[in-house]
């Protein structure tokens, strides 16, 4: 399945921001921000990785009366096809690579 | 006028959200929360138009995507190769029709006048729909008749031609008298 996922830079520069923080949960417009991805390009990414099983969704618990969020994080398939498609460089720059993925 | 751009873009989002499709809503409310912590509201606004554009695209992936699942399963008529084979007759049978108007408007219509080229035809003016309106429609209800048991995705093409120069002829006469 994430074999026919489409691996645009797009979709690698999310991925990379999931792998800053893995085990870490994250909002939308937070991973917005940190990628500089428009909401009508982010969330098609997001939606994409979902329906593959690769992101995986919760809605947080806040106070009552407040309407909840939506948090993502990679699963453990997500964070393992992640980890073979985003390469780190060296000196900590992160450098994101296709690995024979069409793009 | 900021805080307008922000109530529309929560009413925009929320719209599109509500009318979209059920598996789509989840995303359509994630991105309409995010709004309340966006700080600008023309960013806001920019969200929601995004937002916007992700849910169309995803409700009519999920319902082209569902509905083709739905039709496979009910017996496998309409997979993606019999979906192209059929948009192929379709496509040949417009092709087909339109090499029958050709035919008629560009050699039907001079017939007259080389067969009795003293006549005056101007006098017929009838006889100028001959080429351009009866014998194209009569030749397309022909072949669709005859075509509409064995290829009928041609046949079906045809048709549509036919519906379609009616429609030009109508609109044509009620706009130019």
């Amino acid at each position: 399945m994430a074999s026919r996922l489409r691996l645009s830079p797009q979709t690698l520069q999310v991925l990379d921001a999931f792998l800053e923080a893995p085990r870490d949960w994250k909002y939308g417009y937070d991973i917005s921000r940190n990628t500089g991805l428009k909401s009508g390009t982010l969330y098609p990414i997001l939606m994409r990785l979902a329906d593959r099983k690769l992101l995986e969704t919760s809605w947080e618990t806040v106070e009552p009366g407040k309407p909840p969020r939506h948090l993502y994080r990679l699963t453990p398939d997500g964070l393992r096809f992640a980890r073979a498609h985003v390469t780190h460089g060296v000196a900590g720059s992160r450098v994101l690579a296709l690995r024979g993925v069409k793009s | 006028m900021s805080s307008a751009a922000r109530k529309f873009a929560v009413r925009l989002l929320t719209s599109v959200t509500r009318n979209s499709v059920r598996g789509s809503q989840c995303w359509g409310h994630a991105m309409l929360r995010e709004i309340d912590f966006i700080e600008s509201d023309w960013v806001s606004l920019w969200w929601a138009l995004g937002g916007t554009s992700a849910m169309l695209r995803h409700s009519i992936t999920s319902t082209i995507s569902s509905w083709l699942t739905r039709q496979r399963d009910r017996g496998g008529e309409w997979t993606l190769k019999s979906v192209g084979k059929k948009a192929a007759g379709l496509t040949s049978g417009i092709a087909i029709s339109v090499a029958v108007l050709a035919f008629s408007v560009l050699g039907l219509a001079r017939l007259p006048r080389a067969l009795f080229p003293a006549r005056n035809f101007s006098q017929l003016p009838w006889l100028g729909w001959l080429p351009v309106l009866v014998i194209p429609e009569t030749v397309f209800a022909i072949a669709a008749v005859a075509l509409w048991s064995k290829r009928r995705n041609a046949a079906r093409g045809i048709l549509l031609s036919g519906v379609a120069l009616a429609v030009h002829v109508i609109v044509h006469v009620t706009t130019h008298g």
